[in-house]
């Protein structure tokens, strides 16, 4: 529709994430969906250090008395009403709960329900688990189960895969950056060294399920899944859950000594096919002016998330973000693909459109650059198990403004539970004294996006 | 054996699933009967008081604007045409794709495409025949073809199908 500019609302009380807990990530598990949720439940409640002695104790004190589950597509798991089982086997019964499903960015939006509930006072804690069971069908049929969120009319049929959905942007991406003057192969430099970065940080990351060190050149010449877009430059097919707990001030700092504030919400959305897009003026954030953007007159077209760009004007307004490059020390995007990436980094104003490609060439979006993005690995590298991927990105960022990223990923113990020996190069990827990071949630083709803004508290 | 509950090797059993759909293409169902004849509409907003009036292609019903029902409007027939806005060379499609192009005559590597037509504000995604991977180009224009031009010539899918795209003729005009 519409709109004069963005409802920047506001938190009616300050809302804390406060624990996290994950199970390492798959192609395929040993585990089953509510085992695996249990597993990470028991992680965030166990290891972050709450003031509580186990499990008993945190239901009877901490009173979760409200819980968020989130799981993207029933075709996989074949289970509907996957929240009611989840519920059960956390033994939640009789708390109320929602399942939350917005696609890719189900984990970001139940996220952001759980801080609702904090906010307006109706809970005081409440419990945010994501998983998907991605590994009952082949990768075919399972890129087929994620078309049906493509418009079943129009588009499902038209190769039955995500990858083309992308890559029907990337090859416009491509061409309006060849007319702005930037050549293929810069482009595809650009491509490649999110695939590379992206996975290299993985190796650091025991819950991950892609570590490697590919070569630029081997993300580029990775198998053709159509062009530009290769296997390399696509995210993960995964199993395992995520697993977070949201709280109010008071049992926030009753439960912990490191609470770090949600700040910001925002929540996004267009148009669920690509086609329908109709042209705006682009909708500018707090450092951007009209001049710079004076020639776009097909804004968001098929280059750009308008999702991304509203969800994240409101949550940098709610959090009071000047510059986004400039005020958080991390971020953890949505890479669903490597062009979703570059993408991505202009809607959240990393950089000015038509310049995405530079936050990654200019080494800013790496850890001794100016604000370190996926340090997680990302859906490259990490995971893209999506009802947990939401989750798993405000994990991270909580747990590096936390400073506890050294105790979740360096710990041998860590690694030995997912049956895996820590690398012997390993190195710390803690952001020194980070205070503010970004999590960024994402479905379809940017149909829905959410963005959280989280800082250390003052 | 260890008493605690922990599995190592799970056991997997097939669920086979084969469930047949009759899915309801409700209001806009003359879409695809007119696709069977070889016409191409789409759907207008002719409210005088809605604030974004646009002729949406693919068709909706009701105006997503101001809420109001739509007209339908032909935006063309046989070799009607239009431009290629982008596209997408699909060699590793989804379950199922494969067997759609067998049934409209058509195989991988498929070529997917966003065109775009005058007259219309959105675009529609549908593909493209009879042209190698490397020829296509945004801005190529192309024409409309209908199940009558395919090789099978079985009749209408009634499906998305129905339609697809050859390059226009240099010679010729064509129909707009």
């Amino acid at each position: 529709m519409l709109i004069e500019k963005p409802h920047v609302g506001k938190l009616a009380r300050p809302v804390y994430f406060i624990a996290g807990g994950m199970t390492d990530f798959r192609k395929q598990h040993e585990m089953k969906a509510e085992e695996l949720i249990l597993q990470a439940a028991r992680m965030a409640v166990l290891e972050n250090h709450l003031k509580i002695d186990g499990i008993a104790e945190f239901k009877k004190k901490a009173s979760p008395s409200f819980a968020v589950h989130g799981q993207f597509a029933d075709s996989f798991s074949d289970q509907l009403l996957f929240a009611a089982k989840m519920h059960d086997y956390l033994g939640l019964e009789p708390v109320g709960n929602i399942e939350v499903k917005t696609g890719g960015a189900t984990g970001g939006s139940a996220v952001m329900a759980a801080v609702m509930a904090v906010a307006s006072g109706l809970h005081d804690v409440v419990l945010v688990a994501g998983c998907e069971m991605m590994d009952e069908v082949s990768t075919r049929q399972g890129n087929n189960y994620i078309a049906h969120a493509a418009c079943k009319d129009f588009e499902w049929r038209h190769s039955r895969s995500y990858t083309n959905y992308y890559n029907l942007m990337a090859t416009d991406y491509v061409k309006l950056q060849e007319d702005r003057g930037f050549s293929k192969e810069l482009l595809r430099t650009a491509l490649s060294r999110v695939s590379v970065k992206n996975h290299h940080y993985a190796k650091f990351n025991p819950f991950a399920q892609a570590p490697a060190d590919y070569t630029e050149r081997e993300v580029a010449n990775s198998m053709p899944v159509t062009e530009p877009l290769r296997i390399l430059d696509c995210c993960l097919m995964s199993v395992g859950a995520a697993v977070c707990v949201i709280a109010s001030e008071e049992a926030a700092y009753k439960l912990t000594d490191t609470p770090i504030l949600i700040d910001g919400v925002g929540a996004g959305s267009d148009t669920l096919r690509t086609g329908d897009r109709l042209p705006r003026p682009v909708l500018l954030l707090p450092h951007e002016n009209e001049e710079m953007y004076k020639d776009f007159t097909n804004w968001p077209g098929f280059t750009s998330f308008l999702a991304t760009r509203y969800a994240a004007y409101v949550a940098y307004l709610m959090a009071g973000i000047k510059n986004p490059l400039e005020d958080f020390d991390l971020a953890e995007t949505h890479d669903a693909f490597t062009i979703s990436a570059l993408q991505s980094y202009e809607d959240l104003g990393f950089r000015r459109y038509g310049m995405g490609h530079d936050f990654i060439l200019s080494g800013d979006a790496y850890l001794s650059g100016k604000l370190p993005e996926n340090l997680s690995g990302g859906l490259i590298g990490c995971m893209h198990s999506v009802g947990a991927t939401g989750i798993m990105q405000v994990i991270e960022t909580g747990w590096q403004l936390q400073g506890k990223w050294d105790y979740f990923h360096a710990n041998p113990a860590i690694w030995a539970r997912f049956g895996k020996e820590k690398p012997t190069d390993f190195k710390s990827l803690q952001v020194p004294n980070a205070k503010r990071g970004v999590a960024v949630s994402h479905a379809g083709t940017g149909s829905h996006v959410t963005v959280h803004t989280l800082r250390r508290p003052r | 054996m260890k008493k605690i509950v922990v599995t190592d090797n799970p056991l997997r059993v097939r669920i086979p699933r084969t469930a047949e759909h009759i899915h309801n293409y409700g209001k806009i169902s003359r879409y695809f009967q007119g696709l069977a004849k070889h016409q191409i509409f789409a759907t207008s907003c002719v409210n005088p008081k809605c604030h974004r009036r646009k002729t949406y292609l693919p068709p909706r019903a009701d105006c997503p604007e101001c809420w109001e029902p739509m007209e339908w409007k032909l935006i063309g027939t046989d070799k009607a045409r239009g431009k290629i806005a982008t596209f997408s060379v699909v060699n590793y499609p989804g379950a199922g794709y494969e067997e759609d192009l067998a049934r409209v005559g058509s195989k991988l590597p498929s070529i997917i495409v966003y065109v775009e037509f005058q007259g219309a504000d959105t675009k529609i995604m549908s593909r493209l025949e009879g042209c190698e991977p490397k020829d296509v180009f945004i801005g190529m224009e192309v024409e409309a073809r209908f199940w009558q031009n395919t090789v099978p010539r079985r009749g209408a899918t009634y499906t998305c199908l129905d339609l697809y795209f050859v390059q226009a003729d240099k010679n010729h005009g064509g129909e707009q």
